[in-house]
């Protein structure tokens, strides 16, 4: 073996070794596996939507699941792919790799095998899966009479995918080094698949569909006009559609792999910090010593809450990854508006359809927030270091907990804000009239602040309790997915409906919003997550325990 | 009569589960000034400091700050502090005034008015005027010290806790901060923790030597190092005499010098006539300490 070589595969084996200690690399397979074989199985998870009387276990079917999982799983892929090439420069390994015999070839190579390596066995637990859920449903010898229809799609979809998506997540992970930029790329991915794949339900084909990463457009786009009978045995087609769709994927992503391979660098390149402010442009004060005279007391309650909130609020809305999201966001939420509004609807039509928009497409950029940024309350201090010079501050935990707490919801209060003033707008613009405001705000406000809030709460709790931000961070989301898997088939039970926010039927909203739903369940929510934070915070402790 | 110490500190005992004791009885009491806190690695000073600073419960003992009960009252205990723990860090997107400011406000410095003035005098103080409205991330590892410091000091507190201060300091860096503790030290009483002895001994007129968890020495430099004055010894013996001499003599410093080694020994009489009389310092003072 060529010395390049064997530093290659010495670096892949490490980041291996590595891998097969990380409790999550087992935890992402499981995830995948259960939902094909819940989905497969005839369990609670619906993986097809609209199937009507085609079986669970039809090509066309298992291919829409494949498309589905993997959708899904690129959050698995970002992950991975985040690891992978960020991880030496988060613990400080990097100039240590970068000072060696190692060039940018070899440990990139190494990297990236490594990672496809693992994304390959993490979404060979999709195929599994789903052959294991067939097995349990309809029996062994059934199962086997599948086994093409569940390799097929494994083959064609979820290997082209995985391949093309994590080629893209590792260059860009390489060339930027940041995590915001990958989870920002990995939002705009899941926007074109969710646009291309509604052109596709529209009856778009063509390179409306190419525009799709995890290849479920082309597939829709082949098969809408399918009957049942055929799409009960058909294998999935492959088309010229769903050739362009890969082969564009791919060249995407080797041409970014490409251009991490020649451009991007082992060690983290140094900050050049910006030139400073020049000085003089303020006096210093004339009293240097007027510090000392001003002596400390403990702070009272309300005080501390409204310091501690508009600090948390401050570092939260500075961050670039709130940014990106929020910006990202924006953008969704009012391309969908946009599309959603008709051009004759009325001032308060206008007004329900761009809150049905902004419900719909801000949901999973606020969770997203939600999540991290509960994870940031619970971790960011102790991870910057800033934890013991406030744990040493004549606060109160409590008081400290509340202002976090407060901070965050502030800082939600803004993005809702921008969200809905973005969807207004899109219908003003569109329409050429005024949207109905006073309802559209409060609406906003219990439609989409009070889920979000009673979320944040609820995440923060996650992480209080179990006391591990990944895990936190996995549970949330998975919790999530669950509850927006179900929400569908529960609706029909009356303790769920209370739960649950009514649906925002346009045409209905406009008549009348349906008020008495939504402040049962924001204050049902409100009031279990208030329980739940006020139980939570006796787990909060200040410095270390004895 | 003497004036009540600022900070006193009884029978404080810690032990973490399945090890030793990380402090054990130990027991000192301090006033105005510098106070050297001396210690190899583990010796157990970062855990005294975090007890102190009430960021950790002992097992036992009585810690007392500025006449409060530290342990019975810790928010009023915190309000006479500062504490700057030796790894710290600050949200990278947030500047020093902001900064300062949100921790002037948490200590209880108000009102308003008199809150903003501190914190610019503060900044100013420390040498930060200059980048007060850059992100901390733009700040340099000696300016992000000294805004560590500039919080510590939020609140004028009449006890100040610094942890390794000096670790990652350039030589100007490091004297410009030596300077400013010794001035903080006039009306306030300043627990230095270190293990650079050149910093204690440029430094303090009271010395704490803390090792496996016990203060082994305490007193300023000249009166520690007095016990040793005539007894101490040096020499360079070949690389392959040394063990011999490490058997039979009580070696208190052993280092290598153009390819020999040279031994520091503490006896009444020399060892051999290659060890000739030496005066001893602090760091000698030291090295015989943690010896045992």
């Amino acid at each position: 073996m060529s010395g390049a070589l064997a530093r290659a595969v010495a670096v892949a084996r490490l980041e291996l070794a590595v891998q097969r200690r990380e409790p999550l690399t087992a935890l992402y397979p499981l995830v995948l596996g259960l939902l094909a074989f819940a989905y497969a199985s005839g369990g609670p998870v619906e993986l097809v939507p609209a199937r009507g009387p085609v079986p669970r276990g039809a090509p066309w079917a298992l291919a829409l699941a494949c498309t589905g999982l993997v959708a899904f799983g690129q959050v698995i892929t970002t992950m991975v792919a985040a690891t992978v090439i960020l991880r030496d420069r988060a613990v400080r390994m990097d100039a240590l790799l970068a000072t060696g015999a190692l060039r940018r070839v070899e440990y990139l190579g190494g990297k990236l095998a490594a990672a496809l390596v693992v994304l390959l066995a993490v979404y060979a637990a999709i195929p599994v899966g789903l052959w294991l859920g067939l097995a349990a449903d309809g029996g062994v010898v059934r199962a086997l009479d599948a086994t093409g229809a569940v390799l097929r799609p494994f083959a064609l979809l979820v290997v082209p995918v995985m391949l093309g998506v994590g080629l893209l997540q590792f260059a860009l992970g390489a060339l930027a080094g940041r995590l915001w930029a990958i989870v920002g790329q990995g939002l705009v991915l899941l926007w074109l698949w969710g646009a291309a794949l509604g052109a596709a339900e529209g009856g778009a084909s063509g390179a409306a569909t190419w525009l799709d990463p995890f290849a479920s457009a082309p597939v829709v786009a082949a098969t809408r006009a399918w009957p049942d009978t055929v799409r009960a045995v058909a294998p999935l087609p492959v088309d010229a559609s769903l050739v362009a769709n890969r082969a564009l994927w791919l060249a995407i992503g080797a041409l970014a792999a490409a251009l991490a391979f020649a451009r991007a660098t082992i060690a983290a390149p140094v900050a050049v910090p910006r030139a400073s402010p020049a000085a003089g442009d303020a006096a210093p004060p004339a009293r240097v010593d007027a510090w000392r005279a001003v002596a400390a007391a403990p702070l009272d309650g309300w005080a501390t809450v409204r310091a501690q909130a508009g600090y948390v609020a401050r570092w939260m809305m500075r961050d670039a990854g709130w940014r990106v999201l929020a910006a990202l966001g924006a953008l969704n939420v009012a391309v969908n508006a946009w599309r959603a509004v008709p051009r004759d609807a009325s001032p308060a039509l206008a007004a329900a359809h761009a809150l049905a928009a902004a419900t719909m497409h801000a949901r999973l950029f606020l969770i997203l927030l939600a999540t991290i940024y509960a994870g940031e309350l619970v971790w960011r201090e102790r991870e910057q270091r800033t934890a013991p010079l406030l744990d040493a501050l004549p606060a109160r935990t409590g008081a400290l907990v509340t202002g976090g707490l407060a901070g965050t919801v502030a800082a939600q209060a803004v993005l809702v804000a921008l969200l809905a003033a973005v969807a207004w707008l899109a219908a003003l613009v569109r329409t050429g009239a005024v949207p109905e405001v006073a309802r559209y705000a409060a609406a906003s406000v219990a439609w989409l602040l009070v889920p979000f809030v009673a979320w944040m709460a609820c995440s923060w709790v996650v992480h209080v309790v179990v006391a591990n931000k990944v895990a936190a961070h996995l549970l949330c989301i998975a919790a999530w997915v669950v509850a927006v898997t179900v929400d569908g088939r529960m609706r029909t039970h009356g303790w769920w409906r209370a739960l649950g926010w009514p649906a925002v039927e346009p045409a209905a909203f406009a008549a009348g919003a349906p008020w008495d739903g939504a402040l049962a369940a924001s204050a049902a929510w409100l009031a279990l997550s208030g329980v739940a934070v006020a139980a939570a915070s006796r787990r909060v402790a200040r410095g270390e325990p004895g | 009569m003497t004036a009540a110490p600022l900070l006193a500190v009884e029978g404080l005992r810690v032990r973490y589960a399945g090890g030793p004791a990380a402090l054990d009885d130990v027991a000192f009491a301090v006033g105005a000034g510098l106070t050297g806190l001396l210690g190899p690695n583990g010796a157990g000073k970062s855990t005294l400091l975090r007890v102190l600073a009430t960021l950790q419960r002992p097992d036992a003992g009585r810690v007392t700050i500025a006449g409060v009960d530290a342990l019975a009252d810790a928010d009023a205990a915190r309000a006479r502090i500062g504490y700057l723990p030796q790894e710290f860090g600050f949200p990278p997107a947030l500047t020093p005034r902001e900064l300062l400011a949100h921790f002037a406000l948490l200590k209880g410095v108000a009102p308003d008015g008199t809150r903003r003035d501190a914190v610019d005098a503060l900044l100013a103080r420390v040498n930060l005027w200059d980048v007060r409205d850059r992100p901390v991330k733009a700040l340099s590892g000696g300016m992000r010290q000294r805004l560590g410091v500039a919080v510590a000091l939020v609140g004028a507190p009449p006890v100040l806790l610094v942890d390794e201060p000096t670790v990652a300091l350039d030589p100007h860096e490091r004297h410009r901060l030596h300077d400013l503790v010794v001035e903080l030290a006039d009306t306030r009483a300043v627990l230095f923790s270190t293990h650079l002895v050149a910093d204690v001994e440029a430094l303090c007129r009271d010395v704490l030597v803390l090792h496996r968890g016990r203060i082994v020495r305490r007193g300023a430099p000249e009166v520690l190092v007095a016990p040793l004055a005539g007894r101490t010894w040096r020499a360079r013996v070949p690389h392959a005499a040394a063990p011999a001499v490490r058997e039979t003599q009580r070696v208190i410093r052993d280092r290598l010098v153009g390819g020999e080694v040279e031994l520091t020994v503490v006896g009444d009489v020399a060892p051999t006539p290659a060890f000739v009389a030496t005066a001893p310092t602090l760091d000698d003072v030291f090295a015989e300490a943690i010896r045992t």
